[in-house]
């Protein structure tokens, strides 16, 4: 009875995702994401702001430094905003501890042969990411070729090069250019997308898990499965749980294209940011590819798990390969057609992330993004099919404990 | 085993096998249920009975046999039609009872509206109206158990399947349960319930089927079962009663009466005689059929001495 097989998807379908949108923890989220949006949104520009400020040829500092001269290499060096002169050791610790200046540099007589300079910090954190070394790195170049150049070649010592960018393709022309920053503006929402994309796809696949978990903890299940068949239950399920998280992401994107305008206007960071109207398709394709995929592993764990908990201990095996990409987005994003990329996009887990990191990265095989999705979605529909099967197996496994052995047992029996 | 029968069958189970692995839990298992009756499908615990259930219902694939449901549909074609009690009781937890119930009700082929007020209805009529809004996890496993039970008949089913339904319930809604099904029964409903307690199939059914060690041992109709067992015990009124006869097992203790088990050293002929040598005239002397509890018993001793 096929009419009835789709009459009770659907309803299956409107059950499931009005259940997940009146969830409390689908709510939180939903709203929260967008504020962490905006707290980054805000974050962001900050950060890039402070990145930029070295290269603009001046040594201006953002936070006092304090140096003590014993090799007269500073004698003509002209005052900057930031940096203070102190005579005395003791003075300069002093004026460390009390927090008037962050660093202090003490410049030895040999300076000049050896290369050797004191740095005394306070407080804790590695002084290889502090900032500051930089920065009076800066203000010993302007000193030492202060007499020799001109500011200009000064300004040049100290930020060689503001790269602009021609992107040369395989027949040798020239397809685009832009600045870094233009770049980093691109790369940004792929990025922000990619992350989107795996937190929507886990809270929906892990709402898909609980769900079924419960069903079967519950003995719900065979009251189910006396009423419609095991393939309009996931249909159903897996469709009502991805429409929520459509949804969820649909509410993202608005706010997104409603506040980071505005943004903006305040930051400059962010003036830049470009949205490809066929990224916004893609990651909505990859996010009904990848979740099917991951929604279907995490029915078939949670049919064939006998309790909530037992269900949550497997899942982690199968979220884990998501996160890959995101954690090696630093390789994938600069080298997008890059072996690691291309292996990851064609294996299903990993496939939705790694597509979109591509993206970020501008890759020049966008056929291979394509493909990697088309895999997807086939995975997905065959992962959907399996786990109609599991589902209809997972029942023979009541009060049993899990093992591969006695999964495929049920499989066969329930075939 | 199967009838040619004017009435038609509400489920028809022939040669029904499921093994899970290399133990056969219900072996060449035969029996059919009338349209309209109450039937009592009985066994011991562990003998058998849910699985069959679960694998008659197709929750569960057979290994061998046939399952035909109201005049020959096969179990997912029946389904819209079944209304299913199963033995381990559950509903979604978080969600309200009238929810659970229109979801069900939705899903056994009513629209939103019907669903909604049949299920009310039953809530009504078990008692749970008052708690229609509550969630399931804030009930009673008694009160789940009923909501459970209204699901169960929220669409109105031809043929009603509940195993172990009285399991865990008060007396008091046992009787509901029971005049709840005997009304569904006068509507033309066929019922079929599974238990280990007889009086509540001495009581509800004319028909049943017994099962031990997963095989069916007995089926039919329990007074026609209880006949062709002939008599089992003799119950004698009378001033007084005679020494040395072996067998007097129950004093009734009202009018001098005493009940006698029969066996082959202890006949009516042999107890007839006995009273009329001592000179003692009865004033009542009735062979007694023997109970379903007697049948139970040796039934399941039989088959369990059988299969060692």
């Amino acid at each position: 009875m096929p009419g009835k097989k789709t009459a009770d998807a659907r309803i299956i379908f409107e059950e499931e995702f009005s259940r997940q949108i009146r969830r409390t923890g689908w709510r939180v989220f939903t709203v929260g994401v967008p504020f962490l949006m905006l707290f980054f949104a805000f974050i962001l520009p900050v950060l890039g702001d402070t990145f930029f400020s070295d290269n603009d040829g001046s040594a201006d500092l953002a936070e006092a430094i304090g140096f003590i001269d014993h090799s007269d290499v500073t004698e003509d060096l002209e005052p900057i905003p930031g940096l203070i002169r102190i005579e005395d050791l003791a003075d300069g610790r002093l004026a460390l501890v009390d927090g008037d200046i962050k660093s202090l540099f003490v410049i030895p007589n040999d300076y000049v042969s050896t290369g050797e300079v004191d740095w005394y910090r306070k407080g804790s954190g590695l002084a290889s990411e502090d900032s500051t070394g930089d920065a009076f790195h800066n203000v010993l170049r302007i000193a030492i070729a202060d007499d020799a150049l001109t500011d200009d070649q000064i300004a040049r010592v100290i930020s060689p090069a503001s790269y602009t960018l021609f992107k040369v393709d395989e027949l040798g022309q020239t397809d685009s250019s832009g600045s870094l920053q233009d770049e980093v503006a691109k790369a940004a929402p792929a990025f922000i997308f990619a992350m989107m994309l795996m937190m929507s796809i886990f809270v929906g696949s892990g709402s898909l898990l609980q769900s079924v978990t419960e069903e079967k903890e519950n003995r719900m299940v065979e009251m189910l499965v006396t009423s419609t068949s095991p393939m309009s239950i996931m249909v159903g399920k897996v469709l009502g749980l991805g429409a929520a998280g459509l949804l969820q992401i649909a509410i993202w994107l608005t706010v997104a294209a409603i506040s980071v305008p505005q943004i903006s206007n305040q930051f400059s960071g962010l003036s830049s940011l470009s949205v490809e109207p066929d990224l916004i398709v893609l990651m909505i394709a990859f996010y009904f590819a990848g979740y099917f995929v991951f929604a279907a592993l995490m029915a078939s764990i949670g049919a064939a798990s006998t309790s909530v908990r037992e269900a949550s201990q497997i899942s982690a095996i199968v979220l884990v390969p998501a996160v890959i990409p995101i954690y090696a987005s630093a390789l994938i994003i600069p080298n997008p057609d890059g072996m690691l990329a291309r292996v990851l996009t064609f294996f299903p887990l990993t496939s939705p992330t790694a597509s979109i990191l591509r993206i970020a990265g501008d890759t020049d095989r966008m056929y291979e993004v394509v493909l990697g999705l088309v895999v997807t979605a086939f995975a997905g529909m065959f992962l959907l099919w399996l786990s109609a099967r599991v589902f209809r197996a997972g029942l023979l496994l009541y009060g049993q404990r899990m093992s591969i052995r006695s999964v495929w047992g049920a499989l066969r029996q329930s075939g | 085993m199967f009838r040619t029968a004017s009435v038609p069958y509400a489920l028809e189970i022939e040669g029904l096998t499921k093994r899970f692995g290399n133990k056969t839990v219900v072996d060449d298992i035969s029996f059919s249920v009338e349209e309209g009756e109450v039937f009592g499908f009985l066994g011991p615990n562990g003998s058998g009975k849910t699985t069959t259930i679960r694998t008659a219902l197709g929750i569960l694939r057979q290994d061998a046999g046939e399952v035909r449901f109201l005049g020959g549909l096969n179990a997912e074609d029946a389904m819209p039609r079944v209304g299913y009690l199963p033995e381990e009781r559950g509903l979604l937890r978080k969600e309200k009872v009238s929810s659970v119930l229109r979801y069900l009700g939705r899903l056994r082929g009513l629209s939103k509206a019907e669903a909604l007020d049949r299920g009310l209805e039953l809530l009504h009529r078990v008692g749970l109206y008052e708690h229609r809004d509550k969630k399931v996890e804030g009930l009673s496993r008694g009160m789940t158990q009923l909501v459970q039970f209204v699901a169960s008949l929220i669409h109105s089913p031809e043929l009603i399947i509940l195993d172990e339904p009285f399991s865990g319930l008060d007396p008091l809604n046992v009787q509901l349960m029971k005049e709840m099904l005997a009304v569904e029964q006068a509507r033309g409903a066929t019922v079929i319930f599974s238990t280990h307690v007889l009086s509540d199939v001495e009581e509800m059914s004319e028909r049943v089927a017994l099962i031990a060690d997963s095989r069916l041992i007995l089926f039919g109709d329990l007074h026609e079962i209880r006949v062709s067992r002939g008599a089992n015990a003799a119950v004698v009124e009378a001033p007084s009663h005679p020494d040395g006869l072996p067998g007097a097992q129950k004093q009734a203790g009202r009018g001098g009466q005493i009940e006698y088990r029969l066996s082959d050293e202890l006949t009516p002929e042999m107890i007839l005689n006995a009273y009329a040598s001592a000179g003692i005239v009865l004033s009542r002397f009735e062979q007694v059929l023997p109970s379903l509890n007697d049948i139970f018993i040796e039934e399941v001793s039989n088959a369990r001495q059988k299969n060692g």
